[in-house]
C-alpha cells in the first residue's frame, strides 16, 4: 500500500515530464540551442578551472607515476614498476586493511546512529528538537585537529576519565592509544565528529519528503515505528545512500584524525598508517614524489571501485537508477 | 543558415574569450611578481628584505636585532612551524621551483637531505669561510664539504642526565657516573617506593637515542657531501645492540617507565615527580621549565653517564643552523643574515636568557660568563659547566639524505620492540635491513661495515 503511493508520486512526475513533448518541441529546440551557446560561454570559466586545477594536476600525478627519480635528481622512465611495487608492498597493503576493518565497524555505526537520530528529531518537533539538532551536530563544527588533540586528552591511561573509572576497581586504565586499541578509539572519535553531518543530510531529506504521503499512512492506520521504517526509511533510503558513499570515500582517505596522533603517539600510529598517511609521509617527509603520485593514484581506483562497487550494489535504493 | 554559422562563430569567439580571459586571471596571478610578497628577497630602495623560516623561541627579538644593527638588509620572519612542518613546505617549495624562504633554520641532521635536493647554496663565496674558527670542529664539520659551506651553525644538543636534586637527596641517590650505577639507581628507587622511576624512555626520541648510541662510541651512518649516491649503515652492531637491551631489559624489569615523547604522560611525570631523571640535550630545559614550572629550582645538572668508568664520550641531540636555499635571489644579503644573525654576542643575550639555546659560537660559548650563568631552574647553579665541556668532547655525527625515514624506522622498530613484539636484537637487524633496502631503492650504494 505505501510502496504503491510513492511509485505513484514518482509516477506522476515523470508523465508530467513526458508530456512536454509535442507541438512545440521545434521552438524549444532552437531555444535550447540559444542557450547551450550562453551555457558554454558561462562554463568556460569553470572549465578552465577545472582543466587547471584537477586535470592538469592528475595528468602530471600520472606522469610522476610512470617515472622514478634517485636520490641525486635524476628523472626515469620507470613504466608500471611503481605500480608493481605498490602491489607488493606491506605499508600500502598493510593500511589499505587497516582502513578496512576501521570501516566495516565506523560507517554503520556511524550511519545507524544518524538514522535514528534524524528520525527522531523529524518524529518530534518541541523546541528540545531543535537544541537536540544543533547538539548533535556542534562535534561537526569543532575543527578535526582540536577534537582529536581533545580526544587525545580523555584517552589519557592516567590523566583520562577512564583511569578514574578504572582507579575504583583498582585496575591500571587500558592503554586507548596503545597499537592495540588505537583503530577503535579512532572509529570513536570520528563517529563522535560525523554522525552530526550525516543527520543533517538524513535529517534535510527527511524534511523535503511530502506530508501527505504521512497522512495518508496514518489514515490507514500506521504508527509512529511503522511510519519510520515503512514511509520514511525506503523514501530517504538515496540520502542514506550518499551519505554512505561519502562515508567509503572518507574511510579509504583516512588522515588527518590518525596524523594528529602520530605527533603524541608515534609508538602507536606508524608513518603508513593510512595508505593517504602513508603517501603524505612519501611525499613531504621522504622526498618521494614519484612513489608519492603511484601510491595516490592507486589508493584514487580503489576509492572510485569501492564508490561503483557500492552504488551499483544498492542501485535499487539509491535513486540513480531504475 | 548563414545566422547560424555566424551565430556558431560567435558562440566559438565567446568560449575562446572566456577561456583566454580565465587562463589570463590564473597567469597573472601565478607569475604576480612576488616583489610585494614575502619569500622572494625584495630590493627596495637600496635595502635588500630576505625572508627567514625559523621556530626558534623568542626568535623575533633575535630578528629585531638584526634589524636594528642594520640598514641596508633586513630580515622579515615568517614561523613556518617547527621541524618537520617547516622541512615539508620546503621540500614542496624546492619541488615546485619557488616558494621557499632566503634562509631557514635546519637542524644539522636535514642538511643532507636539502643539499642532495640542490635545495642550499653554497655560501662560501660569500665569506662563510672566514667565520670557521668562530665553531667548534665537530659542528663545522657537519655543515661543510671541501671548502664549501652549506649552512652555519647556531645551537647544539650535548646530552647531559638532569635530575630532581630534592628528590635524590630524599631516597639517599647521587648521580650516576656509569650505566650501571644508573641501574642501581633505579633498583634502590623502585625498592623504596614502587610508584617512583629513575626515568622515562621517551619512545618515538629516535634523535636522542641516537645521541645516546653516539656517546656509547657508535656512528650509525656515514656520508659526505661530495659523494652524494654512497651511504654508510653500520646499525646492527655490538654498540647499537648494547645501548637498545640496556633500555630495554631497564623497561622489561619495571626499572625505567616508558612514555611517547610529547606524551601528557611523560609531561606529567616529569612534573609531579614520578620520574626524577631524564637524560637529554642542553636545550630541553627551556621545554622542561614550561612542563614542570613548579619544580623550577629544584633541577640539577650531571654528565651522562659512561659505559667505561673514567671514560668522557659524549652524545648530541638535535641543534641547528642557518642555511641559504638555492631559491634566493639575494644570496649576498642572505648569507650575511646566516652568517651574522647568531654570530655576535648581542643576539645571543636574547638567545641565551629568553630561548634557553646552548650556542655553539665559540666567543659566547667559550666565554666565562656564560660557563658561570647561573640557571634559576636549576637552583640558581651553572649547568653550562656540565653542558660546555660536554659540547667539546662530542664526535662528529653524520646523517643520510633520508634522515626523516630513518628516524621513523627506528622510532617503529623500537616501539615494537618495547611492545614485545620482537627483541631489542632483532629491532637493530630489523632497522640495518629497512634502512639499507630504501637506501638502495633511491639508487644509492650502500656499504654495510
Amino acid at each position: 500500500m505505501t510502496k504503491a503511493i510513492a511509485a505513484d508520486h514518482v509516477g506522476s512526475t515523470t508523465a508530467a515530464a513526458g508530456s512536454t513533448s509535442g507541438p512545440t518541441l521545434k521552438r524549444r529546440r532552437t531555444q535550447a540551442e540559444s542557450r547551450g551557446r550562453y551555457g558554454w560561454v558561462l562554463l568556460a570559466p569553470f572549465a578552465a578551472t577545472f582543466v587547471l586545477f584537477l586535470i592538469v594536476p592528475l595528468a602530471y600525478a600520472l606522469w610522476l607515476s610512470l617515472h622514478s627519480r634517485s636520490i641525486t635528481g635524476s628523472q626515469n622512465w620507470a613504466g608500471f614498476d611503481n605500480y608493481i611495487r605498490v602491489f607488493s608492498d606491506s605499508s600500502f597493503l598493510g593500511g589499505l586493511g587497516r582502513v578496512l576493518l576501521y570501516g566495516v565497524l565506523q560507517a554503520p555505526i556511524m550511519l545507524v546512529l544518524a538514522l535514528v537520530l534524524a528520525l527522531m528529531l523529524d518524529a518530534v518537533t518541541t523546541r528540545l528538537s531543535r537544541l537536540s539538532r544543533i547538539v548533535a551536530f556542534m562535534p561537526y563544527a569543532v575543527p578535526a585537529v582540536i577534537g582529536v588533540l581533545m580526544w587525545g586528552f580523555l584517552y589519557s591511561p592516567q590523566l583520562g576519565p577512564a583511569s578514574i573509572l578504572t582507579a575504583l576497581f583498582g585496575d591500571a586504565a587500558p592503554d586507548l592509544l596503545g597499537s592495540n586499541l588505537v583503530l577503535y578509539s579512532l572509529v570513536n572519535i570520528v563517529t563522535w565528529q560525523m554522525t552530526g553531518y550525516n543527520m543533517i543530510i538524513i535529517y534535510a531529506a527527511l524534511q523535503g519528503l511530502p506530508r501527505e504521503i504521512y497522512e495518508a499512512a496514518r489514515i490507514d492506520g500506521a504508527g509512529g515505528w511503522k511510519l519510520a521504517t515503512q514511509i520514511k526509511l525506503p523514501l530517504v533510503a538515496p540520502a542514506v545512500v550518499l551519505s554512505t558513499v561519502f562515508t567509503i570515500i572518507a574511510t579509504l582517505q583516512l588522515f588527518s584524525e590518525p596524523k594528529v596522533l602520530q605527533s603524541t603517539r608515534p609508538d602507536a600510529v606508524p608513518a603508513d598508517f593510512t595508505p593517504n598517511m602513508y603517501a603524505y609521509n612519501q611525499a613531504f617527509a621522504y622526498g618521494q614524489f614519484n612513489y608519492a603520485a603511484t601510491i595516490s593514484f592507486v589508493l584514487g581506483v580503489v576509492i572510485i571501485i569501492g564508490s561503483y562497487i557500492f552504488l551499483y550494489v544498492t542501485r535499487r535504493r539509491s535513486g540513480l537508477h531504475d | 543558415m548563414a545566422v547560424h554559422s555566424s551565430h556558431a562563430s560567435r558562440r566559438w569567439l565567446g568560449i575562446g574569450i572566456a577561456a583566454l580571459a580565465s587562463l589570463g586571471l590564473v597567469a597573472c596571478s601565478s607569475s604576480d611578481p612576488g616583489g610585494a610578497a614575502p619569500g622572494d628577497g625584495g630590493d627596495e630602495g637600496g635595502v635588500t628584505t630576505v625572508t627567514l623560516w625559523a621556530w626558534y623561541p623568542e626568535v623575533q627579538q633575535v630578528v629585531d636585532v638584526f634589524n636594528e644593527n642594520h640598514d641596508d638588509v633586513q630580515v622579515d620572519l615568517v614561523n613556518a612551524g617547527v621541524g618537520e612542518d617547516a622541512y615539508a613546505k620546503l621540500r614542496t617549495a624546492l619541488e615546485s621551483g619557488t616558494g621557499a624562504p632566503d634562509v631557514i633554520q635546519m637542524e644539522l641532521s636535514e642538511l643532507p637531505s636539502f643539499q642532495v635536493m640542490d635545495g642550499l647554496l653554497d655560501i662560501a663565496p660569500h665569506g662563510a669561510n672566514d667565520v670557521a674558527g668562530d665553531y667548534p670542529d665537530w659542528v663545522w664539520e657537519q655543515v661543510s664539504q671541501d671548502g664549501a659551506v652549506y649552512a652555519i651553525p647556531v645551537d647544539a644538543g650535548p646530552i647531559a642526565s638532569m635530575y630532581r636534586a630534592d628528590l635524590y637527596d630524599e631516597y639517599g641517590l647521587e648521580p650516576a657516573q656509569t650505566w650501571d650505577e644508573y641501574r642501581a639507581n633505579a633498583q634502590a628507587l623502585q625498592a623504596a617506593d614502587p610508584d617512583l622511576y629513575i626515568s622515562a624512555f621517551q619512545i618515538g626520541n629516535a634523535s636522542n637515542l641516537v645521541g645516546l648510541i653516539q656517546q656509547a662510541g657508535g656512528e650509525p651512518y656515514g656520508y659526505d657531501f661530495e659523494n652524494p649516491e654512497d651511504v654508510t649503515i653500520d646499525f646492527d652492531n655490538e654498540i647499537t645492540r648494547r645501548v637498545l637491551n640496556y633500555w630495554g631489559d631497564l623497561i622489561d624489569e619495571g626499572l625505567v617507565a616508558a612514555q611517547p615523547y610529547h606524551s601528557t604522560e611523560w609531561d606529567n611525570g616529569i612534573a609531579t615527580g614520578a620520574y626524577l631523571t631524564t637524560i637529554e640535550a642542553a636545550w630541553r630545559p627551556g621545554y622542561l621549565s614550561n612542563v614542570a614550572d613548579s619544580t623550577a629550582g629544584q633541577w640539577r645538572v650531571a654528565p651522562i653517564p659512561q659505559w667505561e668508568e673514567g671514560d668522557d664520550l659524549q652524545g648530541n641531540h638535535g641543534g641547528s643552523t642557518f642555511a641559504v636555499t638555492s631559491q634566493t635571489d639575494s644570496p649576498e644579503a642572505s648569507a650575511q643574515v646566516a652568517i651574522e644573525i647568531f654570530g655576535s654576542d648581542e643576539p645571543w643575550e636574547v638567545g641565551i636568557e629568553e630561548a634557553f639555546l646552548f650556542p655553539v659560537y665559540n666567543p659566547v660559548a667559550q666565554s666565562e660568563e656564560f660557563l658561570e650563568r647561573p640557571y634559576e631552574f636549576f637552583g640558581g647553579e651553572s649547568a653550562n659547566e656540565v653542558f660546555v665541556p660536554a659540547a667539546q668532547s662530542v664526535s662528529p655525527l653524520e646523517f643520510t639524505p633520508f634522515d626523516s625515514f630513518a628516524k621513523s624506522t627506528i622510532n617503529e622498530q623500537v616501539a615494537a620492540a618495547i611492545a614485545g613484539e620482537q627483541t631489542m636484537d632483532e629491532a637493530a637487524a630489523e632497522i640495518q635491513r629497512i634502512l639499507v633496502e630504501y637506501a638502495q631503492s633511491v639508487g644509492m650504494t650502500v656499504t654495510e661495515p
